[in-house]
């Protein structure tokens, strides 16, 4: 006899989170290259607008490339947990850090599309991001060179590593998993169809700016650095208060009594983080 | 077959190698890695050049027509001009805590970041933080009709 524990813990470690979550990546490149043929990075909002308004079955694309894209991220967070959980880390440390640095990647993938919106929330986390990556000392000015320069620009930067700076690299970072391991749609059905579901019955958020807007809270994974940014430096709530988990994260497998102390740094970030997410949410 | 007659090819090739041999080759391997690392590096330091360098946007003058509303002041995307009690005076609407673009409340008279809550007076002054900075100020030029009266404000961005 099992108990109800037990049952939970096998449904969890058996639910295939890596296939399930790789089907959503595919929705999500699919439904994402057909809006990049209708989208304009030069007039964002505009675009963005008419996508949502105008064009036939807009909104539906929109819809499922961002429920995917969120689907995605939710999913690969907890194939990671379970990852972490079972202690099923790679064999090399650097297989390990080449893997996971997909996370930072499929982060920022996920931040450059609210950005593409060219919506007040977008816009806003925007500038933040290339004021953050300003306040790096060095190497600030041409990595927002690289990657956001929105100021200059608008979001032309930002459209193509969206597409393909991001996406490359992310492959960069997963090509060795994908090759080991792969995904059929035939296998995930329900997930499929909840996805499609969900894009024709729910549209996608959008903000338009309007004079006298009084609060925006970023992207819900952004909102407690968006809290953090009030009380300290963007050097330090933006890059290196991120950069201490992502290091936890590639340093993880290693000694048992190391591991323990990188898994409660680990899991004490992730608690400040969700208390400072709720005080910004509530705002 | 093969195998053994490849075998026997390299062994006789290694033993008829004289030492000075085997040094310019590796002499020559060295050559050819920093050839390549100069390669690289040629091709890289343009590319990092060419993706730093930025070019500076033309100056834009946006005109705004006389008069101003009641209210007194009119907000665009980048600005917001105030009529003023002596001369009309624009303020940049980019907040200089983290660039996000702020708004004039009307009823309490003070300009606020919706990202962070800065606060900041009409003319831009820093209220209270995050924003450690005021606003930066915008030229305002008047153009006037032939009867003295204005015709629009022209501001350079």
């Amino acid at each position: 006899m099992t108990t109800v524990k037990e049952q939970i813990i096998r449904a969890l470690t058996h639910g295939r989170w890596g296939g399930r979550t790789l089907i959503c990546l595919y929705i999500s490149i699919l439904s994402g290259v057909a809006l990049a043929l209708q989208y304009n990075p030069g007039e964002p909002f505009y675009s963005t607008a008419t996508l949502e308004l105008v064009v036939p079955y807009g909104s539906f694309w929109r819809s499922l490339h961002y429920y995917s894209s969120q689907a995605f991220f939710l999913l690969l967070l907890c194939h990671v947990i379970v990852i972490i959980a079972e202690k099923k880390y790679l064999e090399t440390r650097t297989s390990w850090i080449r893997l996971t640095a997909g996370i930072p990647v499929a982060i920022l993938l996920l931040f450059t599309g609210y950005v593409l919106r060219g919506d007040a929330t977008g816009q806003a986390a925007g500038a933040i991001a290339e004021h953050i990556a300003l306040s790096i000392p060095f190497l600030g000015k041409p990595l927002n060179n690289l990657l956001f320069d929105i100021s200059a620009n608008g979001v032309q930067k930002v459209y193509v590593n969206h597409l393909i700076g991001l996406m490359v690299l992310g492959c960069i970072c997963i090509w060795p998993h994908l090759k080991k391991y792969t995904s059929s749609f035939f296998r995930h059905i329900p997930l499929t169809l909840a996805i499609f579901t969900g894009a024709i019955f729910f549209s996608t958020p959008m903000e338009p700016e309007r004079i006298g807007l009084t609060h925006i809270a970023g992207p819900w994974f952004f909102l407690g650095l968006q809290e953090l940014l009030r009380y300290i430096a963007p050097f330090w709530a933006g890059v290196m208060v991120p950069a201490s988990l992502i290091t936890a994260l590639f340093i993880l497998p290693q000694e048992e009594k190391k591991q323990r102390l990188t898994l409660a740094f680990t899991v004490l970030w992730l608690i400040v983080y969700g208390v400072l997410s709720g005080i910004s949410y509530c705002r | 077959m093969y195998n053994r007659l490849s075998m026997i090819y390299t062994m006789r090739n290694k033993e008829a190698e004289s030492p000075v041999k085997q040094e310019r080759r590796r002499f020559l391997a060295r050559c050819l890695k920093w050839a390549g690392g100069i390669v690289v590096f040629s091709l890289v330091y343009p590319l990092f050049r060419f993706l730093g360098y930025t070019i500076k946007p033309k100056p834009r003058y946006i005109s705004v027509p006389a008069p101003l509303p009641l209210s007194g002041y009119h907000a665009e995307r980048d600005f917001i001009l105030f009529g003023g009690p002596k001369a009309p005076f624009a303020v940049s609407r980019t907040c200089t805590h983290l660039g996000c673009r702020v708004s004039y409340l009307e009823d309490r008279q003070i300009i606020e970041c919706p990202c962070h809550q800065s606060r900041f007076t009409p003319q831009g002054n820093v209220l209270n933080g995050p924003a450690k900075q005021n606003l930066r100020s915008l030229a305002v030029e008047i153009h006037r009709n032939d009867d003295g009266s204005i015709k629009n404000y022209v501001i350079t961005l």
